[in-house]
């Protein structure tokens, strides 16, 4: 029998932990425990031979911290192929008859990854890789990723599982106190992430005791649909004469799994402090309980690293303002590489409300495999939003959902052969929720049943791949009414027929149902209350129309999914009728004088000021004058403050970001009108090579971009390569490098003499916590600036 | 002795505000309060206090502090450590969370990813003293402490606390940099008994 058969109807229990026995056989605090598999194999061999003895159904290897980053290429071949001789050797030797398997234990590599840690996620999916290629060589029954406290780590592993084994994959995840992920993941959005990528059984291990660890295990198996792992510590570490004890004993230990096998529970074992004894006592305890049925759950869920969102309850909004389909400005920044603007996109829609982020970079100008993965990934620092990820590009959709930590939304596929041909495996793959549009090489149908035929033809076709209903979302189209009056009707009705007789969850872009006519929010807003009637489960939409949430939020309340009303009258409070209470108006308190309403709001850093005084002032007013004789004297008067000590640098900051806000205001002006912005010249900037400090740089940029600079930023961590090809590319008179770390100033210098030689007329200016004037003179760097404004006061002089 | 590595979790220490505005070298204004507080409630839970630590044993030698598997040379920890019975090796940290909210508002609102720098400061140090604090209280004598990089003490020392301690388990790693990550970590050996 294997693995998946045994599991399919049989309570599986997994061993117990190894770290103590070891310990208690001389392991030293700091010792590699898999070098033992070598050094001490009879203590190893007994270990799990104990394991299987007292019932244990799945052992794993003594490979936990095997991996290319403490072993090199041949010691961690021999490190593992002993581990798992180690394994069989107790298995052929044990004296029960139950079924027995080995498991390669996979533990995190202890490094965490970007955009906290350095490690790169393709980087660690290698690093998983070698030592999963290893363990299939010499044969193991599964594959047993354990004690992860990352979701991206996580997802690096599974992906390394996926690639190189067929096996069955167990993974588990180590939970802290507060009921999440060290970096952020709850229950739920682990077990989206881990099903939609098909793991064979998923849980938690160690971090806790049974008890500690209960509310956990329940809401994991209120929402998994595949079987639930197990694997706690004995209880909570206790310090006694030195040595470190668990403080739950064998029997309460046994106990306590044993309750959560009745609710559900199928795979058991035990984590740090337990041993055989452990395993014995759970195995007597829960001897005769009827393994619980793992049931579908039925849910369509999605997830980022945080958090899950579920369709089919309360309507989902889909923010679809990061799409550069008609939109100017979006699309002049995602030629520019301009990624806070496409930031501030996401954390803006994130603040009306929106549930997930439609993210679209499909313009020909550039290279939409890369751009896209970087704005994901991009986003992904700055939001816990789960993403929708929305391109036509084959390529640059399996790269996005490469990277994308979490299950995200595909956005799209349709009924034509090659679009499911080429979509499918994906979804298969990393896992995601589908949108389907409901057309075909025969193009939209214009009859429900036409629509509905379509979706039938999808749900077949994706069941062939492995994929349920439940992965799909429908979206049966809405078109332009003015087009055809009968339209409307068509795509609703077709909404309520899917739900009601496919069982699915469904999607509109609602606002292509006004085109071509005047007041288009009052129909987008009345239609998307039609279709919510129909049985809409989410909607790709402008989050900043008001109609439109007026509708969401009356919809909800109407509905009784907004118990008491508080959404909506929270809601309520944002609207433009609403008496509007945030930044007050400005009334001087000080007896400062200020000449304008925008100086003052620059000087104060009052942004929603700054920007509101900016759009008033663009009424009349030219943008350039607005610059030179508003912002740019503000900015001086708290510039002049902070060099002689009475502005702090906080103070700074908030009055570079307010101004920050209203040159963004006229920059969008500028763009809409066509006016030439006044552009003070290129100036390139980033963080040297090994260095992930960017705060400083930041705040550099931030000031650059305050005085009218073009700031091209490279970002963290960049090689003197990069830096040389964009200050040649874009022939910037100026380049400035920061370095936080005594480590990284090597680079640093690498760069300066790169740029010097290579690119003579480029101007080099250096900064950062560990650089000093002298140093800067050493390496041949043309400027040290202490701080930003220095920075901006070289670059004017540069310029001139 | 507490002589195998242990992972403790704490109750939040008390803020110390004072130290919050010197590590964001701020004054103390309406403007900052505000500010610090709405960071502070953007944190909410997010912060967690994990300490891992060991007691050790050494001898020095002509500057060379021995442990029982590795030693250091070094004179300013050899000073350090003169006179004491033995030592706490500890690595605390505040999460990775923080370090989320840092690096977004370091994209998007610098003076915010400021004051949650000089936050997370903050809270770590006071982390370490209400982890000296409880060790104290349980009749330990202890010295101010004193970090790899102080002095002569080499930073590759990082990689013996990080060896020993697997504070991993607490979600805390090393770079190829020697720093941490997440970024809000402190490694420090306490003198004991002097």
């Amino acid at each position: 029998m294997n693995f998946k058969e045994f599991l399919k109807d049989n309570i599986v229990y997994l061993d117990g932990g190894l770290g103590t026995l070891l310990q208690a056989n001389g392991l030293l605090p700091g010792e590699l425990p898999e070098r033992w598999n070598l050094t001490h194999a009879d203590v190893i061999r007994k270990a799990q031979l104990d394991y299987f003895n007292s019932g244990s159904n799945v052992v794993c290897t003594n490979t936990f911290g095997a991996n290319i980053l403490k072993f090199s290429n041949s010691e961690l071949d021999e490190i593992i192929k002993v581990a798992i001789e180690n394994a069989k050797f107790a298995r052929d030797n044990a004296n029960t008859y139950a079924p027995k398997f080995i498991a390669l234990d996979i533990g995190p590599t202890g490094k965490l990854l970007k955009p906290i840690g350095e490690l790169d996620f393709e980087r660690a999916v290698e690093i998983f890789a070698t030592t999963i290629k290893i363990g299939v060589k010499y044969g193991v029954d599964l594959i047993v990723i354990e004690t992860m406290s990352d979701s991206y780590e996580s997802k690096a592993a599974l992906l390394a599982a996926k690639e190189n084994s067929g096996l069955p994959i167990i993974v588990t995840n180590a939970y802290g106190a507060n009921g999440k992920l060290m970096t952020g993941a709850t229950p739920e959005a682990m077990v989206a992430m881990l099903e939609g990528m098909g793991v064979s059984a998923l849980g938690a291990n160690c971090s806790l005791g049974p008890r500690q660890l209960r509310p956990i295990m329940e809401k994991l198996l209120a929402v998994a649909s595949v079987p639930v792992v197990f694997k706690p510590n004995a209880g909570l570490p206790k310090t006694l004469d030195g040595k470190t004890i668990f403080d739950v004993k064998p029997y309460e230990f046994a106990e306590e799994v044993t309750a959560l096998i009745k609710k559900g529970v199928r795979v058991a074992g035990g984590c740090c402090g337990t041993t055989p004894e452990y395993i014995k006592e759970l195995t007597t305890c829960a001897k005769g309980v009827q393994p619980v049925e793992v049931t579908d759950k039925n849910r369509t869920v999605i997830s980022s690293y945080a958090k899950a969102v579920t369709f089919g309850k309360e309507p989902i909004l889909i923010g679809e303002r990061i799409n550069p389909t008609g939109k100017k400005a979006l699309k002049k920044a995602l030629i520019d590489n301009d990624i806070s603007y496409i930031l501030k996109e996401g954390v803006g829609q994130q603040e009306k409300g929106v549930h997930v982020l439609d993210v679209n970079a499909g313009i020909p100008e550039v290279d939409e495999k890369e751009v896209l993965t970087n704005v994901v990934t991009e986003l992904q620092s700055v939001t816990d939003l789960p993403l929708a990820i929305d391109t036509a590009s084959t390529s640059a959709m399996e790269k996005a959902l490469r990277y994308y930590n979490g299950k995200a939304m595909i956005n799209s596929v349709n009924g034509k052969a090659e679009s499911m041909q080429a979509v499918f495996p994906l979804v298969k793959k990393y896992g995601g929720v589908v949108i389907a549009l409901t057309l075909d090489e025969n193009g939209i149908p214009d009859t429900v049943e036409g629509r509905v035929n379509i979706a039938k033809k999808i749900i077949a076709t994706a069941k062939e791949y492995g994929i349920s209903n439940k992965d799909i979302v429908f979206d049966t189209l809405a078109m332009a009414v003015s087009a055809d009056n009968n339209a409307p009707s068509v795509t609703l009705q077709a909404i309520s027929r899917i739900k009601k007789e496919l069982g699915c969850n469904t999607s509109l872009g609602v606002s292509n149902v006004s085109f071509g006519l005047p007041m288009r929010d009052v129909i987008n807003s009345t239609f998307f209350a039609l279709a919510l009637n129909a049985g809409l489960s989410a909607a790709i939409m402008n989050p900043y129309s008001e109609a439109m949430l007026k509708t969401y939020y009356s919809y909800n309340t109407l509905s009784g999914f907004d118990s008491d009303c508080t959404s909506y009258l929270e809601a309520v409070k944002s609207f433009s009728e609403a008496v509007v209470v945030g930044q007050p108006k400005l009334q001087d308190a000080q007896a400062v004088s200020y000449s304008s309403e925008l100086q003052e709001a620059v000087i104060k850093g009052y942004k929603e000021v700054a920007k509101t005084a900016t759009e008033e002032l663009l009424k009349t007013t030219l943008p350039l004058d607005i610059v030179n004789n508003e912002i740019i004297p503000a900015l001086n008067v708290v510039g002049e403050g902070y060099e002689k000590g009475s502005v702090y640098l906080p103070g700074l900051l908030m009055s570079a970001e307010a101004s920050k806000v209203s040159f963004d205001v006229i920059k969008q002006y500028v763009i809409n009108n066509g006016v030439k912005a006044d552009d003070k010249g290129t100036f390139v900037i980033a963080t040297v090579e090994g260095d992930i400090h960017d705060i400083g740089k930041n705040i550099v940029k931030l000031l650059l971009e305050n005085y009218g600079f073009n700031v091209i930023d490279l970002g963290k961590d960049v090689k003197a390569q990069v830096i040389l090809d964009t200050v040649i590319a874009t022939h910037a008179p100026i380049v400035g490098l920061s370095a936080l770390m005594t480590t990284t100033l090597p680079s640093m210098a690498e760069a300066v003499k790169l740029i010097k030689e290579k690119a003579p007329w480029c101007k080099t200016v250096v900064g950062g916590a560990v650089l000093t004037e002298e140093y800067a003179k050493k390496i041949g760097a043309d400027k040290y600036a202490k701080d930003a404004l220095e920075t901006v006061r070289y670059a004017q002089s540069v310029m001139k | 002795m507490i002589s195998t590595p242990t992972i403790k979790y704490y109750a939040t220490p008390d803020v110390n505000y004072k130290e919050i505005l010197r590590y964001a070298s701020t004054k103390d204004g309406e403007r900052e309060r505000a500010l610090i507080a709405s960071c502070f409630e953007e944190l909410g839970d997010k912060i967690s206090y994990g300490v891992a630590f060991i007691e050790k044993t050494f001898t020095i030698e002509n500057s060379v502090v021995k442990f029982d598997d590795f030693s250091v040379s070094s004179l300013s920890l050899a000073k350090y450590l003169g006179g004491a019975t033995s030592v706490m090796m500890f690595v605390a940290s505040i999460g990775a969370e923080i370090d989320r909210l840092i690096i977004k508002y370091s994209k998007l609102e610098p003076s915010r990813a400021l004051i949650l720098q000089a936050i997370g400061t903050e809270r770590v140090e006071s982390l370490a003293n209400a982890f000296m604090k409880e060790l104290k209280e349980r009749g330990y004598k202890l010295s101010p402490r004193f970090s790899p990089a102080f002095g002569d003490v080499p930073i590759e020392l990082q990689r013996e606390f990080f060896r020993i301690l697997k504070p991993e388990k607490m979600g805390v790693t090393l770079n190829q940099s020697l720093l941490m990550s997440p970024s809000k970590s402190i490694t420090a050996f306490i003198a004991v008994g002097k």
